[in-house]
């Protein structure tokens, strides 16, 4: 093919970075909010009494800010230029200073994920166990005002939602591991990721700041016209929501593209890790139903700015609550279905035997994928007619089927095997007792005449707390310490690890058990102050949580200082057979140095055969 | 692109990394595609939540005929644009898609003509879902356009080479998406 040029490209700009990428990136943002919002404000549409701050300035302002944000943090040089053609060397960080900058190493976005999304677990548990004080009394005695401990309850639960839930497993894991999982030594678009891991900072710093722009009492589902009663602080609860379920979009373009294209030679489909289709089908989730929720936001945020009155005044309240379900219930798989597929990435490894009936595994993931499609609408039940409920709880109680292929496999890889009983295998058992009270009570509440009794109390708040919860952070967890020797070459102290199971196994199940009885006796959410005979149940309940919330503390230094510190280990303590094993511990800047190649099942454990081979020396390849 | 080499049948690695790179850009491309049709399925799901089959006598036909066939055209000049940079034609490109960026430029103006001097009331179920689905299109369009100025721009700056060229062709092929769109959304708007 000819090579036609019609113009000189420029010379390279720059040579030496003049500011830390991320100082640069707030400055720009900060700048590029007062420019747009003055101009907004004051020239472009002027408001009674010349504010400073408007509803359709300080959009405009943040969009300004998150694109200054991005461009600041390295996006100008390394994506808006060169897509027009302009090539700018720009120096790239080394050392620590690279996971404060832009990067397009998927090990290095892993770990930024990692980090914005323990930071946005721990504020949102800081709000937490605000609301656990609260709740200690009979009176408003922490929150002077009723508005700002139901702010809290909705930053917690938005920021736990949109920052840890779905984001932890996917962009953060995922983005380390999956690559190396299936034998390569990137994503298939490590520029996007790159500009994507920045977002989630932008989203959940958006959130916190909410409560600047006054009141928001929606919770973390923001609903209209609900949100019409409260001041501005809505907007920045959709504007960060919209930053967060961006960078889940653009993670999961990439990651699905990544294990279609850049697989290993012999990674058929029949030998793709499991966590590999787990990543796969939670990414279909969020391809379709994150332009559906953000597209919602916008919405909503457009009867503030224009006003456009879709879910207020003219427009119809119901359909901004089957707009939110419609994504709101795939949330939850798009959550779990990541957790589902690293207990059966871990428990073979720990059993020292085949994955049993892994097909049906897979099969399992793919169809809790599809029917979570199908049951959104049992979250609004008290809306609705029994004809209209009767087929959402027919698929609710479906779905816990395929949900029960992921116990089976692993149940049945853990019968009769040689099991190890390690920290990540407790936090994974752990996980399934925990997951296996809240998806039983979920089937409890699919049931319409139990679900209109039980709809807002309790009841329901630890049915979710028990999936999410015990479902993915345990989860988390057990990837934590499963996969710890290989982000740092060192092992854990299995007292101290086995100690930190315990201590939030304890604290969690205890605060959340007691939930379910206070939902049964009548405690209705979205209340900071309840009647006496709850009160008793209530502060035993904020103990149990105080002790969750100084559990996962204990688990985070813990961690941290077993990466720092820990004993040195051999680069496979595990024994496993996937590819990301097969790397040094930690891995190099290119994973493998040479291509490998699959020759055999990652989950067979009955021999002592490898996997896989690495050629010495790169040839021709047929396809 | 040619598969075998001058080796005879065998193909080099090379040629093979860049057969699948090729792939995975076009998959790539048409998972994203699906991703950005959900907010139209939904915008036209929504139309007929709020204000069902109604159409109100005030709606400008004319402006939007107008705006749709300008639209359309660019949408073949888009489709020239991908087929001379197929041939490796850098100029040939740029002079389609300075066509194109015209034509959609008027096109996507219209549209926001629409948004501003609307005739309908927005407080109105019609309105209301009138006035939010073509602003997603312009915003789409903008997207787009912006899509289009920076593959003009980079043409001109770095030429066609078999490495750049798919980029090219997936900037154009982006504003046929968004012009497919419209034509839909403007079919369920006036028409329907």
């Amino acid at each position: 093919m000819s090579v036609a040029r019609i113009g000189d490209a420029p010379l390279p700009l720059r040579k030496k970075q003049i500011m830390p990428p991320v100082i640069r990136g707030l400055l720009w943002a900060g700048i590029g909010f007062l420019v747009v919002n003055c101009l907004v404000a004051y020239l472009l549409d002027p408001q009674y009494g010349d504010p400073f701050i408007t509803q359709p300035s300080v959009v405009f302002g943040w969009i300004a800010a998150t694109a200054g944000w991005l461009l600041g943090i390295g996006g100008l040089e390394n994506v808006l230029l060169p897509s027009f053609g302009i090539t700018v060397t720009y120096p790239e960080a080394t050392g620590w200073r690279r996971y404060f900058a832009y990067s397009t190493n998927h090990k290095v976005i892993g770990i930024q994920y990692l980090v914005s999304s323990t930071g946005g677990f721990f504020i949102a548990g800081l709000a937490a166990m605000l609301m656990r004080i609260q709740l200690m009394g009979d009176h408003m005695w922490f929150f002077p005002y009723a508005g700002q401990y139901i702010e809290t309850v909705g930053i917690h639960g938005t920021i736990m939602m949109f920052s840890v839930g779905t984001v932890a497993l996917v962009g953060g894991l995922g983005n380390y591991l999956i690559p190396m999982m299936i034998g390569s030594n990137s994503s298939a678009f490590p520029r996007m990721s790159a500009l994507s891991v920045w977002l989630v900072p932008a989203g959940i710093m958006t959130v916190i700041l909410s409560p600047l722009l006054g009141e928001w009492t929606t919770g973390w589902r923001g609903y209209e016209p609900l949100a019409q009663n409260d001041p501005n602080g809505i907007l920045f609860y959709y504007l960060g929501v919209l930053a967060l379920t961006l960078s889940s979009l653009m993670v999961s373009l990439n990651l699905t593209t990544t294990i279609l294209f850049k697989r290993a030679k012999g990674l058929t489909w029949n030998r793709l890790p499991m966590y590999a289709w787990g990543i796969l089908a939670v990414s279909l989730l969020n391809i379709i139903w994150l332009p559906e929720i953000e597209i919602t936001f916008i919405l909503a945020v457009l009867d503030r700015v224009v006003p456009l009155p879709f879910f207020t005044a003219v427009g119809s309240p119901i359909t901004y609550l089957e707009l939110f379900w419609l994504f709101g219930h795939p949330e939850v798989y798009i959550i779990v279905v990541p957790a589902f597929a690293i207990w059966m990435e871990i428990m073979p490894v720990m059993a020292r035997k085949p994955l049993f009936a892994r097909e049906w595994g897979i099969i399992g993931l793919i169809f809790v994928m599809m029917l979570s499609g199908f049951v959104w609408a049992h979250h609004m039940f008290t809306n609705m007619r029994l004809t209209e409920m009767l087929p959402f709880s027919f698929f609710t109680e479906m779905i816990s089927i395929p949900t029960g292929f992921a116990y089976m496999v692993v149940i049945g890889t853990l019968w009769r095997s040689r099991f190890r009983m390690t920290v990540p295998s407790l936090f994974v058992l752990m996980s399934m007792f925990n997951f296996l009270i809240g998806g039983m009570t979920g089937v409890f509440l699919a049931d319409p005449v139990i679900n209109l009794q039980l709809h807002d109390t309790f009841f329901v708040v630890a049915h979710f707390h028990f999936t999410i919860i015990g479902g993915m952070v345990f989860t988390w967890l057990a990837a934590m310490y499963y996969w710890l020797p290989k982000f740092s070459g060192r092992m854990y102290n299995s007292k101290m690890g086995v100690l930190g199971a315990i201590w939030v196994f304890i604290g969690f199940d205890g605060a959340f058990s007691l939930m379910f009885i206070q939902g049964l006796r009548g405690m209705n959410r979205w209340v900071p102050v309840y009647p006496p005979y709850l009160q008793g149940i209530n502060i035993v309940i904020s103990i149990f949580a105080f002790i969750l919330g100084l559990g996962f503390l204990f688990n985070l230094i813990h961690i941290a200082w077993a990466m720092k510190s820990g004993k040195k280990v051999q680069e496979n303590p595990w024994q496993s057979k996937t590819l990301e094993w097969q790397t040094t511990s930690p891995p190099a800047e290119e994973s493998f140095a040479a291509a490998p190649v699959v020759t055999g099942s990652f989950y067979d454990y009955e021999d002592d055969d490898e996997s896989f081979s690495i050629p010495t020396t790169p040839g021709p390849v047929s396809m | 692109m040619a598969a075998r080499t001058a080796m005879g049948s065998a193909q080099t690695r090379s040629d093979v990394e860049s057969r699948i790179e090729q792939r995975k850009m076009r998959s790539a491309f048409a998972i994203f595609l699906f991703s950005m049709s959900v907010p139209y399925f939904m915008m036209i799901n929504v139309r007929y939540i709020m204000s069902g089959g109604f159409i109100p006598p005030a709606l400008d036909q004319t402006t939007g005929a107008i705006q749709t066939v300008l639209l359309v055209i660019s949408l073949l000049t888009a489709v020239a644009a991908v087929r001379r940079v197929q041939q490796g034609d850098g100029r040939g490109y740029k002079r389609m898609t300075d066509v194109t960026l015209f034509l959609g430029g008027v096109g996507t103006l219209m549209q926001g003509y629409e948004l501003w001097y609307h005739p309908l009331n927005p407080m109105s179920h019609y309105g209301e879902t009138f006035l939010a689905t073509v602003g997603l299109s312009v915003v789409m369009g903008l997207v787009g356009l912006l899509v289009l100025a920076a593959g003009r721009e980079r043409v001109k700056r770095i030429g066609v080479t078999p490495e750049r060229q798919l980029g090219y062709e997936l900037s154009s092929w982006y504003w046929v998406f968004t012009v497919i769109t419209w034509v839909a959304l403007y079919v369920e708007l006036y028409l329907l």
